[in-house]
């Protein structure tokens, strides 16, 4: 969607960084590191494990990049160190059981949510979303995901990546990737209708 | 048969990833249901509010890698550093002047000129040489030490036939040693009897002293018995005079009655 073009220039930039060029390497890292960060942040909602990642990631990316074939592929290539930094980070999280308390926190934050919101509702049905209350339900919208749905979603919605690129990166068939967006898609809609967040009442300045 | 498209075709359809024959042929079948489109439209939606969700900026950018400048350097810096390394040995191994040299004789290695060692015959004069040198020592001082013998052997000998010499030197010794002997005698016996006596005068104290406690002892027990048995006595007797009282209350009051 919005980001399929933003990088021309990256395939010859990877070419170059696979020879060895520091500087397009660098170059790879600045134009990257916000969409590979922002990818983990959505994931998990967190600046810390979202920086982790982001960090693992190009410096696996540096130290392996020469491993890497074919150039066109370089996305899909680098959202799969990403997405599997992410899993290893929830793994990690879940055997030093902290997954537990993040959890009980995260069910109090629901209470929390559908009690503001409603309260919205009672006060002012037609009062509009702000921005930064909106983009807290629709972290925890998409908090309330499977992480196999969670994932494509991101992977779909935010990263632009084509069905195709991952299936790639997820090594899985385009069909999983397709059912996977729908049923999360299907789930999101239902949450956003509780919550009552529609077009109408989310609104948009031009 | 109807066309229907599936479910995964309809999302590839959402996201604008079919073919444009596919496309028409979906967009056909939207045409006459409705409610199919109904939920595509729905599904846009969520897609589009989720879209709300932006970016992040990052708080802390990624450092950078620096860029090495001189990486010609880098690359030739192992071979310079072997020159640099060959370069000292060399230096040092003229200021030092050290040497190999290969001779008929085998290699030399040296600091400075290199000089030709002894051969073979001259090495094996030398410790000829040298042997019979130390065979002369040997022998020269065991005679000598022979002699000294001899002569200390003699002297001795003479000595001891000497018999007046001999006697004397015994008289005087025994002199001395009995001598010794009585004055240590003398010593021991006023000693002895002095201890002895004081030992048994303090003996005698102490037996003394200790009859008298001793007898103390008995006399205050008899004391103390003696004053026991005396309340015993006053106790009993009160005993019997408070029973006395009791037996003619009772009997007053049994008269009383009657």
């Amino acid at each position: 969607m919005r980001e399929i073009n933003l990088m021309p220039q990256t395939n010859f930039l990877v070419r170059a960084a696979k020879q060895g060029d520091v500087i397009a390497l660098n170059q790879l890292v600045k134009q990257w590191q916000k969409r590979i960060y922002n990818f983990a942040y959505k994931y998990f909602g967190d600046y810390d494990m979202a920086m982790d990642v982001t960090q693992k990631t190009f410096i696996s990316m540096s130290k392996n990049l020469g491993g890497l074939k074919d150039e066109s592929s370089f996305k899909p290539w680098l959202y799969r160190i990403a997405s599997n930094y992410c899993h290893e980070e929830v793994r990690r999280q879940s055997k030093r059981w902290v997954l537990p308390f993040m959890k009980v926190s995260s069910k109090d934050d629901q209470k929390d949510i559908s009690n503001t919101s409603s309260n919205h509702r009672s006060e002012d049905p037609e009062k509009v979303l702000g921005n930064e209350e909106l983009k807290y339900l629709l972290k925890k919208a998409l908090a309330t995901l499977p992480e196999e749905q969670r994932m494509v979603v991101i992977m779909k919605e935010y990263e632009g990546l084509k069905i195709r690129e991952i299936a790639e990166a997820m090594d899985i068939s385009e069909n999983t990737v397709k059912s996977r967006l729908y049923y999360a898609l299907g789930s999101l809609k239902k949450l956003l209708d509780q919550w009552n967040i529609t077009k109408e009442t989310v609104h948009y300045e031009i | 048969m109807k066309y229907k498209p599936t479910q995964e075709e309809l999302i590839s359809y959402l996201y604008d990833e079919l073919s444009a024959e596919e496309m028409e042929k979906v967009d056909g079948y939207l045409k006459e249901h409705p409610e199919a489109k109904q939920e595509l439209e729905e599904l846009q939606e969520t897609r589009m509010l989720m879209g709300d969700f932006e970016d992040e900026e990052m708080l802390e950018p990624m450092a950078f890698m620096n860029p090495t400048k001189n990486e010609e350097w880098l690359y030739w810096r192992k071979y310079v550093a072997i020159a640099a390394t060959l370069l000292l040995i060399i230096t040092f191994g003229t200021l030092s002047g050290f040497k190999v040299v290969n001779t008929d004789q085998g290699m030399q290695i040296g600091f400075g000129e290199a000089t030709l060692g002894l051969t073979e015959e001259q090495v094996a004069d030398l410790i000829y040489q040298d042997r019979v040198n130390l065979l002369d020592y040997v022998n020269n001082t065991l005679e000598a030490r022979n002699d000294s013998i001899d002569y200390k052997f003699n002297t001795l000998q003479a000595s001891l036939t000497n018999e007046d010499l001999v006697r004397q030197t015994f008289e005087n010794e025994k002199a001395a040693f009995l001598q010794e002997i009585t004055l240590l005698t003398d010593k021991l016996g006023d000693d002895y009897k002095g201890i002895l006596r004081e030992i048994v005068v303090n003996f005698s104290n102490n037996i003394e002293t200790q009859r008298i406690e001793d007898l103390r002892n008995i006399q205050a027990a008899f004391d103390a018995f003696e004053n026991a048995t005396v309340n015993r006595q006053l106790d009993v007797e009160d005993a019997l005079f408070t029973l006395s009282e009791k037996v003619k209350t009772i009997a007053a009051s049994l008269s009383n009655r009657n």
